[in-house]
C-alpha cells in the first residue's frame, strides 16, 4: 500500500508517462523539463526552494551546474554552479554521496553534536542572517526571527556514478519539517532524474558521435582525393598536408583547443590553433570547413622541442602499448578540471616519425570518440607520408637512373663519332700497329662505357618490373647452364671494363679462373643477362668503394648452406667496413652507407637491391660477409646446384 | 688580347690555364681531348680536381693561380675512398653530397679573388633542376653535358669573349 502511494507520488512529480528524451535536442529543452520537476517537488513538499545541480560532462567535468531551480530570480541563467569541494550541506552530499535531512536549520547550532554524529564531517557555516531580499521572499517581517527551515538533499546517481544532487528547503511559518518518508521519496525522484539526465547526455553524445563520424568520413574522403591528386602530380606540399590534417582534427574533435604535429626527422613543429573560443554552444555548432577555407586557423612552424614525442616515449617506457595514442590528460581524475591531451603516433612503415598532439580546452573533456578519431588521423597521415615518400623515392630513382644513363650514352655517341672521324680522315693503314692499338683502346673504352650504360638500363628495367609486378622473373630465352668458359668470359670482361673506368688511385683485380672449372662437373642454370648484371654490380661496387692500391679478388666455389648446395661467385675487396648489422640494410632499396655517400657523386642506391632480387629469382641468394679483421669484405652470388 | 698581353715580348707565350672539376676519369679524358682539339696546336694547361674536399683544400691555390676557366661537374664526390676520409663540415652532411659542384661554384662566387673566374657548369642534370642554386653572374654559365665538343667550344667562346 505504502509502495503504491509512493509510486503515485513520483508519477505525480515526474509527470509520467515517461519522458521521451530523444525529443530534447538542446540543453534548454531538458532544463525546462527538469525545472518543471523541481516545481512539482516544491509543490508536493511545500518548499520555498528546490534546486537541481547536475554535471554536464559534455561541457565541463566534475562541476555541478545549477540546471534548474524554483527560485524565481534565477530565470534560467547559466553560470551558477556548485564547485565539488564546496563547504556546507550541498557540498557534503556531493562529497559523501549520501542524502541528508535536517529538521530545523535554525536549531542547527544546538543540534550540531547529534547531527555531526549522524552526518560525519557535516558543517553549516551560514550565519542565518538572511538578506533583506530573502526575508522579503520568505515573507518574514523586518526584525522577525527566522522561521523554522527544514532542509533535505539527495545525490543524483546513475550506475553508481555521481551526476549531481537535488535539494529542497521548506520554511513554513508553523513548524513543518521534512519527514523521513519525504526524504525516501526525494531519493526515488533523484534516481529517476539520474536516469533521465544520463539518457539525455548519452543521446546527445550518440548524436554528436554520429555527426562527428559522418563529418569525419566526408572530410577524410575529400582529403584522400586531394592527397591522391597531389601525389599523382608529384606536387605534394608537406606543410599544406600537415595543415589539412590538423584542420580535419579540429573539425572532427570538437573539444580540440590546440593541435600540433611534431616530427622527429624534420625537427619542425607544425601547430594549429582554432580561433574559436570554447563556449557552451560548441556542442551544437555547425561544422566549419577549414579544409576549404583555412581561414579559421593559425598555422605555426617552429623548432621542435619534441616534447610530445618524448612524452609518448616516456609513456611507452612506463609500460603502455607502444605506437598507441597516449592520453596524457587527467580527465578521469575527479579532482581535476583539465581538459586533457592526446598524443597520437605517426608511423611510416612501422617507424614512428612524429606525433599529433591535441589538447582540449582548460575544462572541456574529450568525447569518447576523440582518441579513436585522432588515432585514425595519425594512421592516415602515416599512410599519406608513406605513399608520398614511396612515390618520391620512385621518382628519384628514375631521375637518378636517367642521369646515370645520360652520361655514358652521351659518351658512347661522342666517342664513336670521334673514332669514326679519326678512321675516316686519318691517313692510316690497317697494318699500322700503333693506330690499330689506338683504335683498340678506344673501342675498349667504348665497351666499358657501354657496359655501364647497360647496367643502368637493366637496373631501370628490373626496378620497373618490381615496382609494377612486385616480383622478378627470369627470361627463359636467356637461361642456360653455366659453364666455366662463360663464367670466365663474363667475369674477365666485367673486371677489365671496370678497370678502364677506375681512377688513378689503382685497384688491382685478380681473377682465379681455375676456381670455375668445377662448373664442368656440376649443373648450375643462370639467366645470362641477369648474371652479367649481378657481376657488374659487384665489380662496380668493389671499384667504387675499395681503398687505393688494394686488390679485388674474383673466384668461384661450392658451399652447403641450410642443407642446400650452391655454387657461388665471390668478389672480395678491401674498403669501407661492413658490419653484420648493416647487411640487411645494404639490400634495401635506396640505402647507401654514410661512407659510400661520400665517395660517389651519383647513383640510385638500388644496385644491391636489384642483385638480391636477381638472386632470389634464381632460387639463390646474395650473401654479404661482414668485413674481416684483415679488412676483407666479401659478396657472394649463390646459385643453387641442380641434381643431374 | 688585352693591352697588357699586347705589351709582352712576342717570344713569351701565354698559355691558358683551365681547371676541370670532374670525378669521372673517362669524362675528364674526353673533355681534356676536346680541349686539345679546340686550342690545337696550343694545348692549354689543364688541372684536374676530382673531389669536393680537394677543391676546398686547394681553394687558396685556385685563388692565387686564378685559372682562365673552370669546368665544373655538379655530381662530384666528397672524397676518394680511404680509411681516413676528411670529415665533411656539418652543413655539407646536412645538405648531402649530391650537388657538390654547385657548392664549389658558390664558394668561388662568394670570394673576392675568385668571383670573376669564368665557370662553366657542365652537367647531365637539367638546368631547371638547379636554377635556384646557380649564381646569377655573367661569368657563370650552364652547359648540358652532351659530350659534343662543338657545344663545349661555343660555350667557352661565349664565356671568354662575351
Amino acid at each position: 500500500m505504502r509502495q503504491s502511494r509512493t509510486r503515485s507520488d513520483i508519477n505525480k512529480i515526474l509527470d509520467e508517462p515517461e519522458v521521451d528524451i530523444k525529443s530534447f535536442d538542446t540543453i534548454d529543452q531538458i532544463t525546462l523539463r527538469l525545472r518543471k520537476v523541481c516545481e512539482k517537488v516544491s509543490a508536493t513538499f511545500q518548499c520555498i526552494e528546490t534546486s537541481l545541480f547536475l554535471e554536464n560532462r559534455l561541457e565541463v567535468e566534475n562541476r555541478y551546474d545549477l540546471i534548474a531551480t524554483t527560485f524565481e530570480n534565477w530565470q534560467g541563467k547559466k553560470g551558477s554552479y556548485l564547485p565539488f569541494k564546496e563547504e556546507g550541506l550541498t557540498g557534503w552530499v556531493l562529497e559523501n554521496r549520501r542524502p541528508v535531512r535536517i529538521s530545523n536549520l535554525s536549531q542547527f547550532e544546538k543540534e550540531k553534536t547529534n547531527l555531526r554524529k549522524e552526518y560525519e564531517g557535516i558543517d553549516w557555516k551560514d550565519s542565518f542572517k538572511l538578506k533583506p531580499t530573502a526575508k522579503k521572499y520568505l515573507e518574514i517581517p523586518k526584525g522577525s526571527i527566522l522561521p523554522p527551515l527544514s532542509f533535505m538533499a539527495v545525490p543524483v546517481t546513475n550506475d553508481r556514478k555521481l551526476l549531481g544532487m537535488i535539494r529542497c528547503c521548506t520554511a513554513r511559518k508553523s513548524p513543518w519539517f521534512f519527514s523521513k518518508g519525504q526524504l525516501e521519496l526525494l531519493k526515488l525522484v533523484a534516481v529517476q532524474i539520474g536516469r533521465v539526465w544520463n539518457d539525455w547526455l548519452q543521446n546527445i553524445e550518440d548524436n554528436e558521435e554520429k555527426k562527428t563520424w559522418k563529418n569525419f568520413v566526408s572530410n577524410i574522403s575529400y582529403l584522400n582525393a586531394r592527397v591522391r591528386e597531389s601525389i599523382n602530380k608529384g606536387s605534394v606540399d608537406e606543410n599544406t598536408l600537415y595543415k589539412q590534417v590538423l584542420d580535419l582534427a579540429g573539425n572532427s574533435i570538437s573539444q580540440a583547443e590546440s593541435m600540433s604535429i611534431k616530427l622527429t626527422s624534420g625537427l619542425k613543429t607544425h601547430e594549429i590553433f582554432p580561433d574559436e573560443t570554447p563556449n557552451s554552444s560548441r556542442m551544437a555548432r555547425p561544422a566549419i570547413n577549414t579544409l576549404r577555407s583555412g581561414k579559421n586557423s593559425l598555422f605555426v612552424h617552429q623548432d621542435s622541442s619534441n616534447s610530445a614525442v618524448l612524452s609518448v616515449s616516456a609513456s611507452d617506457k612506463n609500460g603502455s602499448a607502444p605506437n598507441r595514442p597516449a592520453n596524457l590528460g587527467n580527465s578521469d581524475s575527479e579532482s581535476s578540471s583539465s581538459g586533457g591531451e592526446l598524443n597520437i603516433p605517426i608511423n611510416v612503415q612501422n617507424e614512428m616519425v612524429g606525433v599529433i598532439n591535441i589538447q582540449a580546452s582548460g575544462s572541456k573533456p574529450f568525447l569518447p570518440n576523440a582518441a579513436r578519431i585522432a588515432e585514425l588521423l595519425g594512421q592516415q597521415l602515416g599512410l599519406y607520408l608513406s605513399l608520398w615518400h614511396s612515390e618520391k623515392q620512385q621518382r628519384q630513382v628514375f631521375e637518378d637512373l636517367w642521369h646515370q644513363l645520360k652520361s655514358p650514352v652521351g659518351q658512347v655517341y661522342a666517342r664513336a663519332r670521334s673514332l669514326l672521324q679519326g678512321i675516316t680522315y686519318k691517313n692510316w693503314h690497317p697494318d699500322d700497329l700503333e693506330i690499330v692499338n689506338e683504335i683498340r683502346t678506344e673501342v675498349l673504352r667504348l665497351r666499358s662505357v657501354a657496359r655501364k650504360a647497360k647496367r643502368v638500363a637493366v637496373n631501370a628495367g628490373v626496378f620497373t618490373n618490381l615496382s609494377t609486378k612486385g616480383r622478378l622473373s627470369l627470361n627463359s630465352k636467356a637461361v642456360g647452364r653455366l659453364f666455366s668458359r662463360d663464367a670466365e668470359r663474363i667475369l674477365t670482361e666485367g673486371y677489365k671494363d671496370t678497370e678502364i673506368l677506375q681512377d688513378t688511385y689503382g685497384i688491382h683485380f685478380f681473377f682465379n679462373g681455375d676456381s670455375f672449372k668445377r662448373l664442368e662437373e656440376i649443373k648450375v642454370r643462370v639467366d645470362y643477362d641477369f648474371l652479367e648484371q649481378a657481376v657488374n654490380c659487384l665489380l662496380d661496387n668493389a671499384n667504387k668503394y675499395s681503398f687505393a692500391d688494394t686488390a679485388v679478388t674474383i673466384s668461384g666455389s661450392e658451399i652447403i648452406k641450410d642443407d642446400k648446395r650452391y655454387f657461388y661467385i665471390s668478389v672480395r675487396n678491401k674498403g669501407f667496413r661492413i658490419t653484420s648489422t648493416e647487411i640487411i640494410k645494404l639490400k634495401e632499396r635506396g640505402y647507401r652507407g654514410s661512407d659510400a655517400k661520400m665517395v660517389t657523386g651519383e647513383g640510385s642506391g638500388i644496385g644491391l637491391w636489384v642483385v638480391d632480387h636477381i638472386m632470389g629469382a634464381h632460387g639463390g641468394q646474395l650473401e654479404i660477409i661482414p668485413t674481416t679483421s684483415e679488412g676483407w669484405t666479401e659478396m657472394r652470388l649463390l646459385f643453387p646446384v641442380l641434381l643431374k | 688580347m688585352d693591352g697588357d698581353e699586347a705589351a709582352l715580348p712576342r717570344f713569351i707565350k701565354i698559355t691558358m690555364k683551365i681547371l676541370i672539376v670532374e670525378d669521372d676519369k673517362l669524362q675528364f679524358d674526353f673533355i681534356n681531348n676536346a680541349f686539345s682539339r679546340i686550342w690545337a696546336p696550343d694545348k692549354p694547361e689543364i688541372d684536374r680536381i676530382s673531389t669536393e674536399s680537394d677543391f676546398r683544400k686547394k681553394f687558396h691555390e685556385i685563388a692565387v693561380t686564378n685559372p682562365d676557366l673552370i669546368i665544373m661537374d655538379v655530381m662530384v664526390r666528397w672524397a676518394d675512398p680511404s680509411p681516413n676520409i676528411p670529415v665533411p663540415p656539418p652543413e655539407i652532411v646536412e645538405q648531402g653530397f649530391y650537388r657538390a659542384g654547385l657548392r664549389c661554384v658558390k664558394m668561388l662566387a662568394e670570394n673576392e679573388m675568385t668571383k670573376n673566374i669564368p665557370v662553366i657548369i657542365y652537367s647531365v642534370l637539367d638546368k631547371s633542376d638547379m636554377e635556384d642554386e646557380i649564381p646569377n653572374l655573367p661569368n657563370v654559365k650552364y652547359l648540358d653535358k652532351d659530350f659534343d665538343p662543338e657545344n663545349l667550344k661555343k660555350a667557352i667562346s661565349s664565356i671568354l669573349q662575351p
